[in-house]
């Protein structure tokens, strides 16, 4: 057995990394007859002046201390929110699913085998979900507990130290949040929601957050309506360039309805759709419009961006976006709300925020699978499958499937319009995250693109290779559909390091887009296999 | 000497009552959390339980009636606790020996209720069944006892001997198993000793303080031994059977939805609540409500509204 | 955090940690050479320029970079000759190149 790292390693008082991934044995890919790209290596300038003390890439791009009074101001303030964590005035939404994960671990290590990306890794100990959650545990029973020789016989000790956080910090964003582990686990401990818990110590307490969520993200959004920038204007006038786009493309005429008050359905996109994949958001006004169905969009602040990266990192963040969100539908008086293809929106609205949204704004919300299995089987749209007769698989995005339940909506739409439907192993609920789950799909900062294309996202590599394994060098396009934009922004990262398309034309795109592939009305080819 | 383990059963039994309620009161009042759920969930209807769908996947899901099957909420708990189906799925190495150590826990437990309920009979009518039935009911206690041994042994030597599972097990964890295979061990030997009461004896001896009886050193220490387990398990992991509980019911299989404001109450008190998280985008300020910083916008400076 | 300087031709530039411009104001045409080497270019054809100025024009007036569809419907390249172009792609590689800041969201 290599020697591995060990938790006590975590204290090290020097910046050195536990571990290099970047030159590790990860797990063997089996199609793989050419090594991958080698790592972009950390620059010293960020590993100067930054804690890359964890494996040898860097999300966060902490800035090192300057003082060790800086260092003490540091651990203090991560003390007070390990407190802040286990208060209900403080922590009310998670409270009773943390302490529940905290006192229950029996280190079966049963959540191991779960991990894909402890797997991925070659088994590289600081992603084990235990490892994290031992961590924070140790600290709990230490600091909030009240310790002690018998707690500490009972727990184990630790020392909070700012190399441990720093590094305990980075390890907070090594995990998709996907909750295999919270799955497989015979006490019902949830090393995911560990994870989530002290992301949100992290920012709630220390304002530590990547900035790609925080700053340009949740802030970006509460500013200015969107985390892509656009504005009420822009994305107008991009929907307004997009329904003229899908009208040439498709010989049918397309048009988005802006703010009509009293629609029975608000749809609320991933912004990011209508900036990198025009073709879906076009693709679900064709389809509604062709349905009858009386929808809009709102061009409310927030109201046009259903995304929710609070969810991920901070409860102040997810309430303030879920409840802007509710508000949109209210001003505009519809009977539900509909959201579009996009995992964490559906979790963030559906399902977390559901309790938070009483009197008005306990507006209803559906899943836009759902509505979209509604049309596709009422036979409102004349389907030709023959138009989809290609190698078609199906990623499931974690946020619906394990998380939310919705499984079967978009499987009964593929085996109707997509006649050579397969499915991954294993997939539904026991699904394997794509890598870019929890906010790192639009995370790259120093080499941690790398990070996501070798290990976040090497299972899904890997079974999106076995699905296709008959007709891997047939030279035919396959689609991958992936009903989430998070999702497809990993895989067209994972893809393009990968060179899926050049060496096996392989290709992602949403749920939507396939349908109005086979409709009869539409002008073959709407699925543009350049755009892959 | 029998009196003093008289007074160590009683004692033992309150300990563990006491701890457990404690332990229970420490989870059920906590304030309703957001929903945290995991699929499949068990008392969703046949037709989405094989593919562990939701009722989400129902269209305007929310103006149909929502059945909850119990039944399959009972059928994952009892494979769960009896054939520990989790971990036979996802660590089968380790599972051979949980369940032999868990299934002799059974074992005793459900002996020990037999065993318990024939003495009460014994105190008013002695029919000529009860021996024989007793002595069944006490062979399945000692192959519980034989199974517990075994499996602690096996246990100890996995978290000793695997690197995986001995940096993640603690002192007091090999204490735990140490103490559960010897106290076993011993129950098992001083059961078989010469002069042991016999199981209905000894009850019926603890129902009436009758110190004529007289129990060996072997199995005096062995249930000494027990009793102190029993007496501590609630203020350690081995009481995961409550944490588990909650963990399945309140957290992983809670989907009920907010229909009709079901928990606009609940949730209400805990928005009034005045957090104070430090960061300066949070908004606490020391005197803000959580509903004052979910409408405040920390970007332009506005509150909703 | 603003912790990377990026050197070249012996000038020195502030980026991000993704190699974007931090003062997207100092940009003109020697800073979209200097920041071409980073695709592997050491010099730009007119058709890079002309999806260099497309991109940089949307964002003054708009403040966000444009839809990639857009850049090839109205520069007149397709995807795959703009990712021939900048390898890196068009957000990655030409907003870059254009001295845009990263462009941010699900994109």
């Amino acid at each position: 057995m290599k020697p591995g790292v060990r938790l006590r390693d975590m204290m090290r008082p020097d910046s050195e990394p536990l571990f290099d991934i970047t030159h590790a044995a990860l797990a063997p890919l089996p199609n793989q007859n050419e090594a991958a790209p080698p790592w972009k290596p950390l620059t010293e300038g960020v590993r100067q002046s930054c804690e890359c003390g964890l494996d040898n890439t860097c999300a966060l791009n902490l800035p090192r201390p300057k003082s060790r009074e800086e260092e003490a101001a540091l651990v203090d303030a991560f003390v007070r929110g390990l407190h802040k964590l286990f208060e209900a005035r403080n922590n009310w939404t998670f409270l009773q699913p943390l302490l529940l994960s905290m006192e229950h671990c029996v280190g079966c290590q049963t959540c191991a085998d779960s991990c894909h990306i402890f797997e991925a890794s070659g088994r590289a100990e600081v992603y084990r979900p235990t490892f994290r959650s031992e961590v924070l545990r140790r600290a709990y029973f230490k600091y909030v507990k009240s310790g002690g020789a018998l707690s500490r016989m009972q727990h184990g000790d630790i020392e909070l130290s700012w190399p441990l956080i720093a590094r305990l910090a980075e390890l907070s964003y090594r995990c998709n949040l996907c909750r295999r582990c919270a799955q497989s686990c015979p006490m019902g401990v949830d090393n995911g929601l560990i994870a989530h818990e002290l992301r949100k110590l992290f920012s709630q307490e220390m304002g530590i957050a990547p900035k790609e969520l925080h700053e340009n993200g949740s802030m970006l959004q509460l500013r200015v309506g969107s985390s892509t920038g656009m504005t009420p204007r822009t994305v107008k006038d991009n929907i307004d360039f997009i329904d003229e786009d899908i009208s040439e493309k498709t010989g049918l005429e397309v048009h988005t309805p802006w703010d009509v008050e009293g629609a029975d359905v608000l749809l609320i996109h991933n912004a990011g759709e209508i900036l990198a994949w025009p073709e879906n958001p076009g693709a679900f006004a064709l389809i509604l419009n062709a349905a009858g169905i009386k929808w809009t969009m709102s061009s409310e602040l927030v109201g046009y961006d259903s995304i929710n990266y609070g969810l991920w990192y901070d409860d102040a963040q997810f309430a303030r976006v879920a409840l802007r969100h509710a508000e949109a539908a209210r001003r505009l008086k519809v009977k539900k709300i509909v959201i579009g293809e996009c995992g964490h929106a559906h979790k963030a609205l559906a399902v977390v925020a559901d309790r938070l949204l009483s009197g008005e704004l306990n507006i209803p919300r559906e899943s836009s699978l759902t509505l979209l299995r509604e049309i596709v089987t009422s036979g409102r749209l004349d389907l030709d499958p023959a138009r989809n007769d290609f190698p078609v698989t199906l990623h499931d995005p974690c946020n619906l499937v394990r998380l939310m339940g919705v499984v079967e909506p978009q499987r009964e739409i593929l085996r109707r319009i997509a006649p050579q439907f397969r499915e991954m192993t294993p997939h539904g609920v026991d699904n394997y995250c794509c890598g870019g789950g929890s906010g790192f799909a639009i995370m790259s900062p120093n080499n941690f693109g790398d990070w996501r294309a070798q290990v976040g996202g090497r299972k899904k590599l890997e079974q999106v290779m076995d699905a296709f394994a008959d007709c891997l060098r047939s030279g035919e396009p396959k689609y991958v559909c992936a009903p989430c934009s998070n999702c497809k922004g990993q895989l067209r990262d994972l893809f393009a390091y990968h060179d899926l398309w050049e060496r096996f034309r392989i290709g992602y795109g949403g749920l939507a887009e396939l349908i109005v592939n086979a409709m009869r009305d539409v002008k073959p080819g709407f699925i543009d296999w350049e755009w892959h | 000497m029998t009196l003093l383990l008289y007074i160590a059963l009683y004692a033992a039994i309150a300990c563990f009552v006491f701890g457990c309620a404690r332990r229970v009161r420490q989870y059920a009042p906590l304030p309703a959390h957001l929903r945290w759920e995991l699929y499949p969930v068990p008392h969703e209807p046949p037709t989405r339980i094989q593919h562990g769908g939701s009722y989400f996947e129902e269209s305007d899901w929310w103006t149909k009636p929502r059945p909850r099957y119990r039944a399959g909420e009972l059928r994952v708990m009892i494979a769960e606790i009896f054939l520990l189906k989790s971990v036979r799925e996802s660590n089968r190495r380790l599972w051979w020996s949980s369940q032999l150590f868990h299934l002799g826990f059974y074992l005793c437990f459900a002996s020990c209720s037999v065993l318990i309920v024939l003495t009460g009979i014994s105190f008013a009518a002695a029919p000529a069944w009860l021996e024989p039935v007793a002595r069944i009911a006490s062979g399945f206690g000692r192959a519980g006892l034989a199974l517990t041994m075994l499996g602690a042994l096996v246990l100890l030597l996995h978290r000793i001997r695997e690197r995986e599972l001995r940096d993640y097990t603690h002192p007091a964890d090999y204490v735990h198993l140490a103490v559960i295979g010897a106290a076993a061990a011993l129950l098992l030997a001083g059961g078989y000793s010469v002069s042991a009461p016999g199981a209905l004896g000894l009850i019926r001896g603890a129902f009436l303080f009758d110190s004529g009886v007289h129990v060996p050193v072997l199995l005096a220490a062995g249930m000494l031994m027990a009793l102190g387990l029993l007496a501590y398990v609630p203020y350690s992991q081995m009481a995961h059977f409550i944490g588990k509980y909650f963990a399945f019911h309140s957290v992983r299989w809670d989907d009920a939805p907010n229909r009709q404001d079901a928990f606009a109450g609940q949730i209400s008190s805990s928005l009034a609540l005045r957090p104070t998280w430090s960061a300066q985008h949070f908004g606490a300020a020391g005197s803000r409500s959580w509903a004052e910083i979910a409408a405040a916008n920390p970007a332009t400076g506005e509150a909703r509204k | 955090m603003n912790v990377s300087v990026f050197e070249v031709h012996g000038k020195k530039y502030e980026v991000d940690e993704d190699g974007f411009l931090q003062q997207p104001q100092i940009w003109n045409r020697e800073v979209a050479l200097d920041f071409a080497t980073t695709e592997g270019l050491s010099e730009l054809s007119e058709g890079h320029w002309r999806i260099v100025q497309y991109i940089r024009d949307y964002w003054q007036e708009n403040d966000i970079a444009p839809m990639v569809r857009r850049i090839c419907k109205d520069t007149g390249f397709k995807l795959s000759d703009i990712y021939d172009m900048f390898p890196s792609g068009p957000a990655k590689g030409a907003c870059k190149v254009a001295g845009l800041p990263k462009p941010t969201g699900c994109v």
